[in-house]
């Protein structure tokens, strides 16, 4: 079958592309409502890139001692099938 | 003929039926014996036993006048499941309410607490655009290799969805693929794991607990994800939409009895449907054809693309940022919602166990079921 290549790669380069793109734009969005939600930290798109685990960025959990809380294994996340 | 009064289907069996019955046995059997994706499996086998048997006239189809005793895409429904398939997927009302379920089932929690997670979702649909480019040098039309491609996604609603748009006649291949594969996550992943991460990559601690988000967060989230990814790509709007609306009922504290029913009972009515109208489409006619063993292949080549492209993402991604990240949990980026962390969370106690890693990987799951709706909903918008 002939396949019109130009348009294929305009499909697969820029679709993968935007796939991208609407993810970072949604990520920044998300970025700036928890900051917004949780003031204690100021927003920066410094912090955003730099810092490892994001949750930091925008927290309001302190924790009080330096034992990390305990772990749930079992936390949301109830059976072996997958949902979709 | 029997007594000369009843025609039995023996005459009309074909070694083609007689395939598609071991077929079908073979569906049941993985989901029964081995439990592998049982829910859809289970429907799917029964759904292929019973279409191959010849004269039940459950998928007949009547086209200018004529009964094909296979679904014909365009054709007038005459048999029970040939209805069921013609308003359930032809008018893609199944598909997108199963959405609807899927997001009254999932916590975005993860996500928002740690958005660039959401970029691990999109580095995992690589394996959506890798396959839909091989699958178009080995000869597939443009709109069949999207078709393809979005096995990738493992994500099955959303490949019926966009099968059901672009390629109809390739619906039973793809979706089965795509359940077959999603079932398979734990032996695909993690050879592809190992392979592209060293040991020490895949011994990087992270904090096992996410910052508390609150139900402010989570209501407003389904609200904000729908409009922008839908102003983005209009024609995602239909899975975003419901997706994220099933999930604004669970998080809304208002609609507990619609969250309910949406992510249990018309969630399971909905995957009895679904998996008998795609084993029913799974006729010899329909399925039989060299195609579709194409589809198989490269169904596990998008999904063994998609977990590097996830991988290889999270590489990039330490490059730049100062609390490494364990590449691993980039692996979870295929959909496959919670198999897909789940085995992350396995091989990452293997390596350190100080690790629990689910909650991490958990933001890439979900990331990407958004990044393989988006990726489909732009495949409908440019090629459609």
């Amino acid at each position: 079958m002939d396949v019109d290549w130009n348009q294929a790669l305009q499909v697969g380069m820029i679709g993968f592309a935007l796939v991208f793109l609407v993810l970072v734009i949604l990520a920044l969005v998300m970025q700036f409502t928890g900051w917004f939600f949780n003031k204690s930290v100021g927003f920066s798109f410094k912090n955003f890139f730099k810092k490892g685990e994001g949750d930091e960025a925008v927290t309001d959990l302190k924790i009080e001692s330096e034992e990390e809380p305990e772990y749930d294994p079992d936390l949301q996340i109830s059976n072996g099938n997958n949902q979709n | 003929m029997l007594f000369d009064v009843l025609e039995t289907g023996l005459p009309g069996i074909t070694w083609g039926a007689i395939a598609m019955l071991i077929g079908g046995a073979l569906l049941l059997y993985l989901g029964i014996v081995k439990k592998m994706e049982p829910l859809l499996l289970v429907p799917i086998g029964f759904g292929v036993i019973l279409v191959n048997m010849p004269f039940g006239g459950l998928m007949d189809t009547v086209v200018d006048g004529v009964l094909y005793h296979y679904y014909v895409v365009g054709g007038e429904p005459v048999g029970l499941l040939s209805r069921l398939f013609y308003y359930g997927l032809d008018w893609e009302i199944i598909p997108l309410f199963i959405f609807l379920g899927l997001g009254a089932m999932t916590d975005f929690g993860p996500i928002i607490a740690n958005p660039k997670t959401l970029l691990l979702g999109a580095g995992a649909q690589f394996g959506v655009y890798f396959a839909f480019f091989a699958a178009l040098l080995l000869g597939f039309s443009i709109h069949e290799a999207a078709s393809i491609g979005i096995i990738g996604g493992a994500d099955g609603p959303t490949t019926i969805y966009l099968t059901n748009r672009l390629a109809p006649t390739f619906i039973g291949s793809t979706a089965v693929a795509a359940y077959t594969y999603m079932a398979l996550v734990p032996i695909i992943q993690p050879p592809i794991i190992k392979l592209l991460t060293s040991k020490k990559e895949r011994q990087i601690y992270m904090k096992p607990q996410l910052r508390e988000v609150s139900r402010k967060e989570k209501v407003i989230f389904p609200v904000i994800a729908a409009i922008i990814i839908i102003l983005l790509v209009p024609a995602a709007a239909p899975l975003i939409g419901m997706f994220m609306l099933g999930n604004l009922l669970r998080e809304s504290g208002v609609t507990e009895r619609l969250a309910d029913t949406a992510s249990n009972a018309m969630m399971n009515i909905l995957t009895v449907c679904l998996g008998l109208c795609v084993g029913a489409f799974m006729t010899a006619e329909n399925f039989l054809r060299f195609e579709s063993l194409l589809v198989f292949c490269l169904g596990i080549v998008a999904f063994a693309a998609a977990t590097a492209g996830g991988i290889l993402l999270a590489k990039l991604m330490n490059l730049f940022i100062k609390e490494k990240i364990n590449p691993m949990i980039g692996a979870a980026g295929v959909s496959a919602v919670p198999m897909a962390a789940r085995v992350v969370q396995k091989i990452g106690q293997e390596e350190n166990p100080q690790n629990f890693l689910l909650m991490q990987a958990m933001g890439p799951n979900i990331a990407g079921v958004i990044g393989t709706a988006t990726a489909a909903g732009l495949f409908i918008g440019m090629l459609q």
